[in-house]
């Protein structure tokens, strides 16, 4: 298996045009550099990369950061948290990740995010925590050192939120706002669950709806269970205006509970 | 912070963060927590707000708490705390409402919601997230009956801030634009295993971030909003940040602090971003 191969079954950062290869700092730890390109699609209303596709970012560069880190295990993300500096990118944003702590059951990336079109203004850090596991039977490893090419980006017509049909619905008594996304192939990793990045997605949708012309800017991600059946629910309770309360729900799956995060709007 | 904790090194001792704060606990069986501390001006920002590092401390407290039962026999180590407050005038006490969201084999992850007392108006929210550890001989020996309701303080008579609670920690500013601020290590922060408390590191890193950003923004700021990811046990001293701003305007801001032990080779023990406003 090639190293394309290898990033093309495991990640949904294809969909943001995510090339990600690794770097030998001389630090005898892996350090992961990358780049995703600023296309309409992922444009947020700050004018940037959406606060969402940030995130999915941070989790492609920081993840496969922190695998690498614990090999032969594999890691799962437990907690992504991410400050943005600016909202108005150029692109393409550019990203390094390195690891801040590795233990016997997990590790910490940190990932640093920059605009390569506006003289490297720093866009955004963020902290991803992984649990080390051993990885299931039959996945694949990469070839060292990583280098992946996602190929042709997706054709997508509207917004990445609009292909991927999340869609706003009525929330239930307590929320104030509600948004749905179906679990399709697309946005599961070949062990069937949703990718952290379509996660994101789908929790700063609910949060656009709760808080119409705001923007996301700060995220805490706590991935709590694996989603697999759908449609997933990213319900918002609004604190002020300033944060929302978002959990992630697999109605599928008896309604339990995969992701819970806390995100801090402007505007 | 259990009552059953064994008096291994007199801890807590007379003097200590979590009796100044005058922090009340209580637990009940269906493992939910509630806490909190009472709002005096020793543990607020100058516009009023509850100070980040007074509620970082309680919150920190009252995850312990609960955290601990839900993975007994097992222990806990924290790894990482996030708070979120909205600015404005306390209220006469912060109280922190707990609930578990996960409790998996390799972590537990926690909810809190906060609430002024006693208009119950919101005041923002927090999470946490543990690693399950197995045992160590030293952890203290737990044993809070988890089948009845369980209320508890550390308070003495007498308790309380004398001044300001940056001051009772001794906390010093070293140099306010670099966002630069020192702790030194004594038994007033530590925790059982005589290692800096949880709560004591958001008091540091909102400090830093308020000295950095009040330069950077133009106008005086507090810290409202923190990302705390613990790395290393903060055991020598004195701790010392490193702050790098991150974004900054006339409204608010938010910076990086990193947070070293200065007595063990410069040893990186945290790791936090804190978003400030004016």
């Amino acid at each position: 298996m090639s190293a394309n191969e290898f990033e093309r079954a495991r990640s949904f950062g294809r969909y943001i045009g995510m090339t990600l290869w690794e770097v030998d700092d001389g630090s005898g730890s892996p350090v992961i550099e990358g780049f995703a390109p600023v296309r309409d699609a992922v444009r947020g209303p700050g004018g940037g990369m959406a606060t969402g596709a940030l995130l999915t970012l941070a989790d492609g560069l920081g993840g496969l950061c922190g695998g690498l880190a614990v090999l032969p295990r594999w890691v799962v993300s437990t907690n992504l948290m991410l400050r943005v500096a600016r909202l108005d990118h150029v692109g393409p944003i550019r990203g390094r990740a390195r690891v801040l702590r590795r233990g016997r059951n997990g590790v910490v990336t940190q990932i640093e995010l920059r605009d390569d079109g506006n003289a490297d203004a720093l866009v955004g850090e963020a902290v991803l925590t992984s649990a080390a596991l051993d990885p299931p039977e039959g996945m694949p490893m990469p070839p060292r050192p990583v280098d992946i090419d996602p190929g042709p980006l997706p054709e997508i017509e509207g917004t990445l939120r609009d292909a991927l049909g999340i869609h706003e619905v009525d929330p239930p008594d307590g929320y104030d706002a509600a948004v749905r996304m179906e679990v399709t192939h697309e946005v599961r990793n070949p062990w069937g669950i949703v990718h952290g990045g379509a996660t994101a997605m789908v929790i700063e949708a609910a949060v656009a709806v709760a808080t119409p012309g705001a923007v996301v800017t700060d995220t805490v991600l706590h991935f709590l269970q694996p989603g697999r059946a759908g449609p997933m629910e990213a319900r918002v309770r609004s604190i002020d205006r300033r944060y929302g309360s978002v959990g992630l729900y697999d109605t599928g799956a008896g309604g339990r509970r995969t992701a819970a995060a806390v995100t801090t709007t402007a505007g | 912070m259990s009552e059953s904790e064994p008096d291994n090194w007199g801890y807590p001792p007379e003097r200590h963060l979590l009796r100044d704060l005058r922090l009340e606990a209580e637990h009940r069986p269906d493992g939910t927590s509630t806490a909190w501390i009472p709002m005096t001006p020793e543990v607020q920002t100058p516009k009023g707000t509850p100070s980040l590092g007074a509620v970082t401390t309680l919150v920190d407290a009252l995850g312990g708490g609960m955290a601990i039962p839900a993975v007994l026999p097992n222990w806990i180590a924290t790894a990482d705390l996030t708070l979120h407050l909205l600015p404005g005038p306390a209220g006469e006490a912060v109280e922190a409402r707990g609930q578990v969201a996960r409790a998996g084999r390799t972590t537990v992850v926690l909810e809190v919601e906060l609430f002024d007392v006693p208009s119950d108006a919101p005041r923002g929210l927090a999470t946490m997230t543990f690693s399950v550890i197995e045992r160590a001989v030293e952890a203290p020996v737990w044993e809070r009956d988890t089948s009845t309701v369980t209320r508890m303080t550390m308070a003495l008579p007498g308790s309380g801030f004398e001044g300001h609670m940056h001051e009772g920690l001794g906390l010093e500013v070293i140099d306010a634009p670099r966002g630069v601020v020192e702790l030194p290590i004594g038994d007033f922060v530590l925790n059982s295993f005589r290692a800096v408390q949880g709560g004591a590191f958001g008091a540091v890193a909102g400090a830093a971030a308020e000295a950095a950003l009040t330069e950077a923004c133009g106008v005086p700021v507090e810290a409202v909003d923190l990302h705390l990811t613990y790395l290393e046990l903060g055991r020598i001293g004195p701790l010392r940040t490193a702050t790098t701003v991150l974004r900054s305007s006339p409204s608010e801001g938010a910076a990086r602090v990193e947070i070293v032990d200065t007595g063990a080779d410069d040893l990186l023990t945290t790791w936090a971003t804190v978003a400030c406003v004016a």
